[in-house]
């Protein structure tokens, strides 16, 4: 469904700066109704990753297909529902106003819209503040607003970058329901998120970048299977003085021994 | 197409009518109107003029409110706070963006000047009705009318003016910065030539200044075409071929900013 294909990206802030490498030959493939999560620390690259699969920024070299086009055609962002790490909206206008341009710019219907609006609004818990201004919600509510714009032309790929985060236990349940739903109905999920014990109970396959570069690339059963009850000395990264011996999660011990490779 | 660029242009007329600024503009407008009436009677017999004057200037300053502040924050906000997001990630090209915003503008501009041309005419009237043999012997509402759609062709320019720069800068006051420049310029730019043409030859200009003012005539709008605030205080007649020079340049100027902007859009990046 989705393909890197030796996805490189270099930035250059000032012209006097030197090259920056956000990204590295990323060649990756995302199969068709598959959750798949993109895992990295601070400053890895996943961002990046996501903003070339949107078109928002061109890679220096490689490319990227979605559904076999180009993601630099207008035509192949049809296919894919995203939502921003920090969403910003226009303030003034309310869920209804922004969730009924979501539609309308993506072709659908408006007896179709009107409908997938309203369940959007009560899946999200969205209902009773659909006339308020967008100014007036908090972080964790205009997630939950971004989710439904992501979702209201019912896309077949849905791109959240940092799904959970600004959300409460409440709302991270809901997103996390919502991911399994659409996995139920064969659509491919592919997120990034720091919380790893999401990345757990809702993945089929995972990817690890770390400085630009893919690290690691796996089933999540068998990570699980390879780390399950296993008790490990992790020692954190060599700049940590402290070392902790405790229980990680599978994808924990995984995420830390890529890292420090 | 065209229904994805109207999504567009709905959503950012509908972010403008509701921001604070607009509440404001229409404030000022009806202190406008009640100036209209109160204030040319403090000028005996120039009455007629000091009337047409305050209220076409009015609608001018109104006009250029709304677009360094209500026009400016939203693209600001696109840019900066990246709310370009939310249309990018839909099957937008970058021309329908710059095309979808800009009707967008536009048809802000066109509601808010409308309201208050309709304020400003009914102060005229009401001024022109109590003092009529204080106005021009041949003043005209239809030349008024004119000079108000000129004004708002001249926004317009403005508008097409700010997505330009906003294509060429990473951040949205530059732009404005950039656009409030332009418009300095573009309105002076009439005067300054007259002056190099009538300097005598006492006064010697530097040939260099020259070159640059002949250069910046071609590069930067020449707004003051759009300006016929004396014709009609004056009740002198606009002639047609002015009104029409100025139309078709006006409309030439816009479409050749919007493909640059759509052009240098399709390049941008939004990291």
């Amino acid at each position: 469904m989705i393909q890197f294909k030796k996805v490189s990206k270099t930035y250059k802030y000032n012209f006097w700066d030197k090259k920056i490498t956000a990204l590295k030959e990323l060649t990756l493939t995302i199969e068709k109704g598959e959750v798949f999560g993109f895992l990295g620390p601070n400053g890895a690259g996943k961002s990046t990753a996501i903003k070339l699969l949107m078109d928002f920024i061109r890679p220096s070299s490689g490319m990227i297909l979605i559904d076999g086009i180009d993601s630099k055609e207008p035509q192949a962002r049809r296919l894919l529902g995203y939502l921003p790490e920090n969403p910003y909206f226009y303030d003034q206008l309310t869920p209804k106003d922004l969730l009924s341009f979501g539609a309308k710019a993506s072709g659908v219907k408006p007896k179709d819209a009107k409908k997938r609006i309203s369940y959007l609004l009560k899946k999200l818990e969205l209902e009773h503040v659909s006339k308020r201004r967008l100014r007036q919600f908090s972080k964790g509510m205009l997630q939950r607003v971004g989710l439904a714009l992501s979702l209201v032309h019912d896309p077949q790929v849905v791109v959240l970058d940092e799904p959970m985060s600004g959300l409460d236990p409440l709302g991270r349940t809901l997103v996390s329901k919502l991911i399994l739903e659409l996995k139920e109905r064969g659509k491919t999920v592919f997120f990034s998120s720091h919380i790893l014990s999401d990345i757990e109970r809702l993945c089929d396959r995972i990817a690890i970048i770390h400085k630009g570069e893919l690290r690691f690339l796996g089933y999540i059963k068998n990570v699980i299977s390879k780390y399950n009850e296993q008790e490990q000395d992790i020692s954190l990264p060599p700049k940590e003085t402290t070392s902790y011996k405790r229980i990680l999660s599978p994808v924990e011990k995984l995420f830390i021994e890529v890292i420090n490779q | 197409m065209l229904y994805r660029i109207l999504s567009l242009q709905n959503i950012t007329f509908k972010e403008g009518i509701k921001d604070k600024s607009i509440l404001a503009i229409f404030f000022i407008a009806i202190l406008t109107f009640i100036a209209i009436i109160i204030f040319p009677n403090l000028f005996a017999r120039d009455i007629g003029k000091v009337c047409i004057d305050v209220a076409l200037s009015s609608i001018t300053l109104l006009g250029l409110i709304l677009i360094f502040f209500t026009c400016s924050s939203i693209l600001s906000k696109d840019v900066d706070k990246k709310t370009i997001y939310i249309v990018l990630a839909r099957p937008f090209s970058r021309a329908e963006y710059i095309i979808g915003k800009y009707l967008g503008f536009l048809s802000l501009e066109v509601f808010v000047i409308t309201i208050i041309s309709v304020l400003s005419t009914v102060g005229v009237f009401i001024c022109y009705h109590y003092n009529i043999h204080y106005f021009p012997k041949h003043f005209s509402f239809y030349e008024y009318l004119l000079a108000i759609l000129m004004i708002i062709e001249m926004l317009a320019i403005l508008i097409a003016l700010l997505l330009f720069f906003s294509s060429l800068t990473t951040q949205g006051f530059t732009a404005t910065i950039l656009t409030l420049a332009s418009y300095i310029i573009g309105s002076s730019l009439n005067d300054v030539l007259d002056t190099i043409s009538n300097s005598s030859d006492s006064i010697k200009i530097n040939k260099g200044i020259i070159y640059v003012i002949n250069l910046v005539k071609y590069i930067f709008p020449n707004l003051s075409l759009f300006d016929f605030k004396l014709e009609v205080a004056h009740g002198v007649k606009i002639s047609s071929q002015n009104i029409t020079t100025a139309f078709l340049y006006g409309i030439i100027y816009i479409l050749l900013l919007i493909s640059l902007s759509c052009l240098l859009y399709k390049r941008k990046e939004f990291p």
